[in-house]
């Protein structure tokens, strides 16, 4: 998320919702917004592409994207709303176009729509009274937790250069149960662990974009049903008045879709125990895979770097 | 019999730096034995602390750094009747983003 935007943020209240035109429950503010954006007029052009401006008295069939961003005062009421997308790309006035290295025209330029939507921010504080010159101090980087649970965090990246947004790191927490304890025990011999007692952990690790794999019939997202995989779990020292174990291998994990997409990946995690006990009580570790995808463009498969780190959240980690 | 240069054995100091080879008897095999085991764990300890100070760099080099973990700047609530809850009692305004679709969770970064 570009710095401009998150520090224009700073004095609001974040949340989300997601939903459909035609749910029972829409909230009575997405309702309004619902009813101005897909008011006659506003519509997306049939059969033609959504994100080219056009002009004349079509001008007002402008590019929408599936995500908007509405701002509330402090009593609900709506103040304003912007297409999180409606911009991207636009040429400005006297401007050139810009084009990629294929010569291409740029439809998605990220900076544009980060100006674009810090400047939507900056109208909506304006009529808000918010001081909008003023610098706001940052929040620092709080990640989610499991209140007063044990767990283990999990920050997954794909990084695949042509999809700027999906090397937004994904976080998901999952808390650590008795059976993992128990499995992942000190011991001074080495031993094998079979992944699939770790499922919890591991099926966390899969790309950001929901739309990446989904049931067709449900659009729901694939989950991991499987996971594979032998790992070696031996001492590797002391360190600090705690003694260590790494965990190491490579897991194999297959979703629910009916073509068994699988991808696979290194594992390798370090696990700290304190002298008087055989639990564990921080974890570290890494994730480093590939995650193929078809380029429709090109017909053929990409193989791009998916990573993840495992870190405890514990009161002693 | 284990032949064996003495002073790898011996206190400094002790022993003249000689490269005299002495024989051994059943006497000094145990002393011998424990030194070895204690250079195969000394070798034992130097790779545990090198792959543990390896994978500790690698946990840190993949790990997001905050710059990339902005979005957890922000002040989220739940839902947005958490967030209006809130809004009221504090005084501050809502940002809500609608994302038209069935499923997405913008917290942990999946939409």
């Amino acid at each position: 998320m570009d710095g401009a935007v998150v520090r224009a943020l700073q004095p609001y209240i974040v949340t989300s919702w997601h939903g459909h035109r035609n749910d029972s429950d829409i909230p009575e503010a997405v309702r309004r917004v619902w009813q101005q954006k897909y008011a006659a007029g506003h519509k997306p052009h049939p059969g033609k592409r959504q994100n080219v401006p056009s002009g004349g008295p079509q001008e007002q069939r402008q590019r929408q994207s599936n995500v908007d961003i509405v701002i509330l005062d402090a009593e609900g009421n709506l103040v304003h709303w912007f297409d999180a997308a409606r911009q991207t790309g636009r040429k400005e006035q006297g401007q050139p176009v810009k084009r990629n290295r294929r010569g291409k025209k740029n439809q998605r330029d990220p900076q544009s729509l980060a100006k674009y939507t810090a400047a939507q921010l900056k109208l909506a504080s304006g009529k808000l009274g918010l001081a909008t010159g003023r610098r706001h101090k940052l929040r620092p980087v709080t990640l989610p937790q499991l209140d007063g649970t044990p767990a283990i965090r999990i920050l997954c990246t794909l990084e695949d250069d042509r999809m700027r947004a999906y090397s937004t790191p994904t976080v998901e927490v999952v808390p650590i149960n008795t059976a993992e304890r128990s499995l992942l025990t000190w011991s001074g011999q080495k031993r094998t662990v079979d992944a699939r007692e770790l499922k919890s952990w591991f099926s966390q690790v899969y790309p950001p974009g929901i739309m990446e794999r989904t049931n067709p019939q449900t659009k729901e997202v694939y989950r991991i049903k499987s996971v594979e995989g032998t790992l070696n779990l031996a001492p590797a020292g002391h360190s600090s008045g705690y003694r260590l174990m790494v965990l190491t291998g490579t897991i194999g994990l297959t979703d629910e879709g009916e073509d068994h997409f699988r991808y696979d990946g290194r594992v390798e995690i370090l696990m700290a125990y304190p002298e008087e006990s055989t639990d564990f009580s921080a974890v570290k570790g890494v994730f480093e895979g590939t995650y193929p995808r078809w380029d429709r463009m090109h017909n053929r498969r990409r193989n791009i770097p998916l990573r993840a780190v495992f870190e405890s959240i514990d009161t002693d980690s | 019999m284990l032949q064996i240069p003495r002073h790898l054995f011996a206190p400094a100091g002790l022993v003249p730096e000689m490269q005299e080879k002495i024989t051994l008897g059943e006497n000094l095999m145990r002393p011998i034995l424990c030194g070895l085991l204690t250079l195969v764990t000394t070798a034992a300890t130097l790779a545990d602390e090198s792959s543990v100070a390896r994978l500790a760099a690698k946990y840190r080099a993949i790990r997001p750094s905050d710059d990339k973990l902005a979005v957890y700047r922000l002040d989220w609530a739940e839902s947005l009747s958490i967030a209006q809850e809130r809004a009221q009692s504090e005084n501050r305004p809502v940002c809500l983003a609608v994302i038209h679709a069935r499923y997405g969770d913008l917290t942990s970064g999946h939409c």
